[in-house]
């Protein structure tokens, strides 16, 4: 018996040797280590050897199988390390399989990241239609008729009664209509203006409007609202200003400046030299727009604002002429994401 | 609005810093869009005395001479014939820049002798046109004093952006008045005597229009003479951006500039018989504007008449003939106060605004007219000669100050900020808003007239949050969050645009506002909304599907060379319907019944390519495929796949190929290939897939949440067949048929190929798809799989005359 173990042993070293391939390797399994295997056999042999030496031989069997496997792994990974160093060379510097990608329009991206400012500040988002009626989109924000506030607002008319908005304010007066305070949503959409297409006007362009009633909303929440947008879009470190204006719909109305962002307010051509950019108009609701959708001034107060959404990404990303935004020239559309 | 710096400084102090000028006028509310400082336009240039003057040694025309400008002498060489010693003149320091010429004064050599600097000509200057030689100055001009200050035109031109609530501040005097509320400062009001005339000439105020012409003040002036007027008052008005014409129109509009209201001069020789009416036009009445246009007058527009015929349009514009001309020697002034409305729609209705109506349009006081006038006469008198004969003046319901009550305290809730009532009193008597009553509460205030546009507490309120300062409102720390109505209209769109993006369409954005022709592609013509006022006359209408606008951009994009395209937009389509019933008279009332529909889209449309030429892969031309194959992938991503059903349209007029989307048993929208026909009309000449889909009813088919369903535990088997028949199958109906056999265990019927050639037979097509089955409760067995596979076959054959292939 023992000489058996020992010439097995002399074999499987051999044979191991030689494994030059998987199938090999497999055969190789097979032929000593399988249940059916010449190991196997010899530990089948174990019952007719002498019972004082059956302990020894049966050690040494053990020996001996753990041998093989011994053999065997290390024959396998050595045809791995082969397999790796003998793999076809592939040419990795053809370029890959694209995925074609598409591009948000430069107006949706202004959009969605300013909305998203304001949803993180707990704004809901509401949608409106374009077409109005001149109730909503003038008389119930406080548009007297005949008042040259109109002239800010050059409007198309489609009958004597609709219109297409000049602003997404109309939507607050909706919404007011449809909840009772509080009220807190920002309401982004598309506006129209009956003007001659040029590089710095046109037809249609997009606003986001917002509004927040409730009891003892003041001034100063406006400012804080406003503030942190400012600060959230276009950094942390700008300075502002908030200055008395006039929209028909608020009172006090106030426009806000911040420091241009491309001069630090040392004054350039996109400023005006003012150092300046105006980025928005506000305002806390006047009380006659809430006695239109029968809210107690008394009981509740608002604010109101209103960013242009054009003029936002025009400044931002240094376009000249709005009709690029309308055209759909996918060479400039590519130009950002 | 332009106004003088200097003019500006005779009302009120200003600060030195032009910086804390802008500031204080933006900080009031009067935005200062410009600032034009002409002060640095004769930098360098002084008053120069010239000590001596001698003939240059190597050139005859030229002078050599030694100039004083007030810091040390420098030697000039001169070119111009009149100059002398002894002259006070225009002196150009070395570094002085001469806009004229374009260049810089240096030192430099002329014929060997250095000169440095130069003796100028007002033409030089930019003033005039006179060439002839150099300016000769007063005599008592002072060596060193900077030229522009010498001839006062050290003026700073400011741009005033006015909002149209604050027609009190369209003059000098109104923003002065609000430059002396914000620093605390006194407003300087020059010295104006009423007139009396003891014997007033015949003369009568006819004012029929009380209502449109609260008052009308009048003055004449006899013995005038009409002439240019003096250097200070042509420099103010071109200062304010108002173009001198002769002493009286000048003084009508310095007033007009001074104290913001509005005056007209009529030459009393013109006019017939002695007396003005103030009346509404009658239908087709016509004049001749000053503008030299005969203009028809709008129903209703308020006319100032002399016994015959109008002379003028109220607040608007006056007549040609009655206007003042050289040869004029007696005027009538008007000041008067008319009714902004009806200011307003004349001159909208004659596309005719001037300085005059626009101030009207924004409220003129009542209470100015007569101070107006007499300031008027004062200065033409001062300047022009003649004599006041006579003052009119019609006020029939004179305007007092309007009654407001003002809680302080609700200032400070509104602003929430603590302004004392100490302050607010200070602001609202700088602003000459008298309290005339106080009680624990309110401060009862008269507001002055010309602050038309202050009604309300709430106006008030905004009086002394501006004046107080915007800036001294704090920023609160923390911001609010309501937890009140949640609702976010954006969200479900905002999907759709990352989904479609995700699958490779770029989004675009087009004009809802298309050429009518296009408006109507697929629509009847009444469906279509057109705008009645359009600037742009060839884009009237609103779109009522999106496909123009992705056609536009496909043909634009073709054209510069980009043509294989994946584009999508999302956007509003408007369609109308106009109920068109008559009224009980049998007259078409369409108007009022007319409604608008108007829709959330979203269109894909792909052309060109659907992939390049690449190592990997041939060039495949797009299809209607991968068209489908998008919005399929839409639809699993909403998971709503399996609630929509698509179906042939053979009616649509777009194309032969239509198939409409229904989701859950509502229209949910079309895929389109687009026909020829309408291609060529947009110069597209290649084929264009199309699919618009509304996004509305694809919102409220998803259900917002999805629940847990076991995952399958036991294997799946798949089988395979493969039938042919009749070419003019659909594919989905076979598919249908497999589902409806409602076969034990079928999970899912999938197409794999379609082909059809010769051997088939004509018209036949081979359709081969997979069919997987699944028990939820064991392993199929082999012969429960080919009972339903039979059973499949057996309805083919009978639904389709279906064979099974080999």
């Amino acid at each position: 018996m023992k000489e058996k173990i020992d010439a097995l042993l002399e074999e499987m070293r051999r044979v191991a040797a030689g494994l030059e391939s998987e199938q090999a390797a497999e055969q190789f399994r097979i032929m000593y280590l399988s249940r059916k295997g010449t190991i196997a056999q010899l530990f089948e042999q174990l019952k007719d050897v002498a019972p004082e030496i059956k302990p020894r031989m049966g050690k040494a069997l053990n020996g001996l199988r753990q041998e093989g496997q011994s053999l065997l792994d290390a024959a396998l990974a050595a045809l791995v390390t082969t397999r790796d160093a003998t793999h076809d060379t592939i040419d990795l510097t053809l370029p890959g399989r694209t995925h074609a990608r598409g591009h948000m329009h430069i107006v949706s991206q202004t959009v969605e990241e300013i909305s998203d400012i304001f949803r993180r500040m707990g704004f809901s988002v509401a949608d409106g239609p374009e077409i109005e009626t001149e109730y909503y989109n003038f008389e119930a924000l406080n548009f007297a008729a005949d008042h040259p506030a109109r002239d800010m607002q050059d409007t198309f008319f489609i009958t004597d009664n609709h219109l297409l908005r000049t602003h997404t304010t109309p939507v607050q007066v909706r919404l007011m209509e449809q909840y009772r305070p509080p009220i807190r949503a920002i309401f982004p959409g598309k506006v129209y203006r009956n003007e001659v297409i040029s590089a710095r006007s046109h037809v249609q362009f997009h606003q986001i409007d917002g509004l927040f009633v409730d009891r003892g909303v003041t001034f100063a929440d406006l400012k804080g609202t406003l503030v942190t947008f400012a600060r959230m879009y276009y950094g942390s470190s700008l300075k502002y200003r908030f200055r008395p204006s006039y929209f028909p719909f608020t009172e006090p109305s106030a426009e806000m400046d911040i420091s241009c962002y491309l001069c630090h307010g040392t004054g350039c051509r996109v400023c005006k030299q003012s150092g300046w950019l105006e980025i928005l108009g506000c305002g806390m609701v006047d009380p006659n727009v809430f006695s239109f959708v029968d809210v107690d001034p008394e009981e509740y107060s608002g604010y109101a604002f209103g960013i242009g959404i054009e003029r936002t990404a025009m400044l931002r990303h240094g376009i000249d002429d709005i009709r690029l935004l309308f055209e759909n020239d996918l060479r400039v559309n590519h130009q950002f994401n | 609005m332009l106004l003088s710096r200097n003019w500006l400084a005779s009302y009120v102090d200003l600060p030195e810093s032009l910086e804390e000028l802008d500031q204080i006028l933006t900080n009031v509310g009067l935005e200062v869009e410009s600032i034009e400082d002409r002060r640095e336009a004769f930098a360098n240039i002084v008053v120069g005395d010239v000590r001596t003057c001698e003939k240059h040694p190597d050139a005859d025309k030229l002078s050599v001479c030694t100039v004083d400008d007030g810091t040390g002498s420098h030697t000039v060489v001169c070119g111009a014939p009149n100059v002398r010693a002894g002259q006070k003149i225009v002196f150009a320091r070395v570094g002085a820049r001469i806009e004229t010429l374009g260049f810089t004064i240096d030192r430099r050599k002329i014929r060997g002798v250095e000169s440095a600097g130069m003796i100028c000509s007002t033409a030089e200057l930019g003033l005039d046109d006179d060439h002839s030689g150099i300016a000769v100055l007063d005599d008592n001009a002072v060596p060193g004093t900077p030229i522009a200050r010498h001839l006062g035109l050290d003026d700073v031109i400011l741009g005033i952006g006015i909002t149209p609530n604050r027609g009190d501040a369209l003059s000098h005097i109104g923003t002065a008045r609000d430059i002396a509320a914000a620093r605390g400062t006194e407003l300087r009001l020059p010295e104006v005597p009423a007139l009396t005339v003891a014997l007033p000439e015949p003369f009568m105020i006819e004012n029929r229009s009380p209502s449109l012409c609260p008052r009308y003040t009048g003055a004449i002036l006899r013995n005038i003479r009409v002439m240019e007027s003096p250097d200070w008052l042509r420099q103010a008005l071109t200062a304010a951006g108002i173009r001198p014409i002769n002493n009286i129109v000048d003084v009508t509009n310095y007033v007009m500039m001074e104290i913001g209201q509005p005056m007209h001069a009529f030459d009393l020789a013109t006019l017939q018989g002695s007396r003005i009416v103030v009346r509404t036009a009658d239908a087709g009445e016509r004049m001749t504007t000053l503008d030299g246009q005969e203009r028809e007058l709008p129903a209703d527009a308020l006319l100032i008449c002399d016994e015959r015929q109008p002379v003028a349009i109220a607040g608007v514009m006056g007549g040609a003939q009655s206007s003042v001309t050289d040869g004029t020697t007696s005027i009538l002034l008007e000041s008067a106060c008319f009714d902004p409305s009806s200011v307003r729609r004349t001159a909208r209705l004659l596309q005719l605004s001037t300085d005059s109506s626009y101030r009207f349009e924004r409220g003129s006081d009542p209470n100015i007219t007569a101070w107006a006038i007499h300031r008027a006469a004062q200065l033409i008198l001062s300047i022009g000669h003649g004599e006041v004969t006579g003052v009119y003046d019609n006020y029939p319901v004179p305007i007092a100050r309007r009654r407001i009550a003002l809680r302080p305290a609700f200032v400070n809730r509104l602003l929430g900020i603590e302004i004392d009532a100490g302050r607010q009193r200070e602001i609202l008597r700088a602003l000459q808003i008298e309290i005339v009553e106080e009680d624990a509460d309110a401060f009862t205030c008269l507001v002055p007239t010309f602050r038309g546009d202050l009604e309300r507490e709430i106006d008030l309120v905004e009086e002394i949050a501006r004046i107080h300062g915007y800036d001294a409102i704090p920023v609160p720390t923390r911001i609010e969050m309501n937890v009140g109505h949640r609702f976010d209209d954006q969200e479900f769109p905002r999907t759709l645009r990352r989904l479609v993006l995700g699958f490779g369409f770029d989004e675009i954005l087009s004009s809802s506002l298309v050429p009518r022709d296009h408006a109507g592609i697929g629509r009847a013509a009444s469906d279509v909304s057109v705008v009645r006022n359009p600037v742009s006359k060839e884009r009237p209408a609103l779109r009522t599907s999106l496909l123009p606008s992705l056609l536009e951009a496909i043909d634009l994009n073709c054209r510069n060379g980009h043509d294989s395209l994946r584009i999508a937009e999302i956007g509003h389509v408007f369609s109308r319907e106009a109920t068109a019933a008559s009224d009980a008279h049998g007259g078409a009332r369409v108007e009022e019944r007319t409604s608008f529909i108007e829709r959330n889209m979203l269109a894909l449309a792909i052309t060109g390519n659907a992939s390049d030429r690449e190592w990997y892969s041939a060039v495949r031309p797009a299809d209607f495929f991968d068209l489908k194959g998008a919005v399929e992938a839409m639809l699993a991503a909403l998971y709503i796949d399996n609630e929509t059903i698509f179906s042939y349209d053979r009616s649509s007029t777009l194309s032969e190929n239509v198939l409409t989307l229904e989701v859950k048993g509502r229209y949910a929208g079309q895929l389109v290939e687009i026909s020829d026909t309408i291609l060529a009309s947009f110069d597209i000449d290649q084929p264009v897939y199309y699919a618009e889909l509304d996004i509305d009813t694809l919102r409220d088919a998803v259900s917002d949440r999805q629940t847990y369903v076991p995952v399958p535990k036991f294997p799946s088997v798949t089988r395979d067949l493969a039938i042919v028949v009749d070419a003019s199958i659909p594919a989905a109906r076979i598919v249908e048929t497999v589902r409806n056999t409602r076969a034990a265990n079928l999970r899912n019927v999938r197409v794999v190929d379609v082909f059809s050639n010769e051997s088939l037979g004509r018209n036949r097509k081979s359709v081969a798809f997979t069919m997987t089955f699944q028990s939820e409760e064991r392993t199929l067995r082999d012969d429960e799989i080919n009972g339903a596979v039979d059973a499949i076959v057996t309805s083919l054959r009978r639904d389709f005359t279906a064979e099974l292939r080999a």
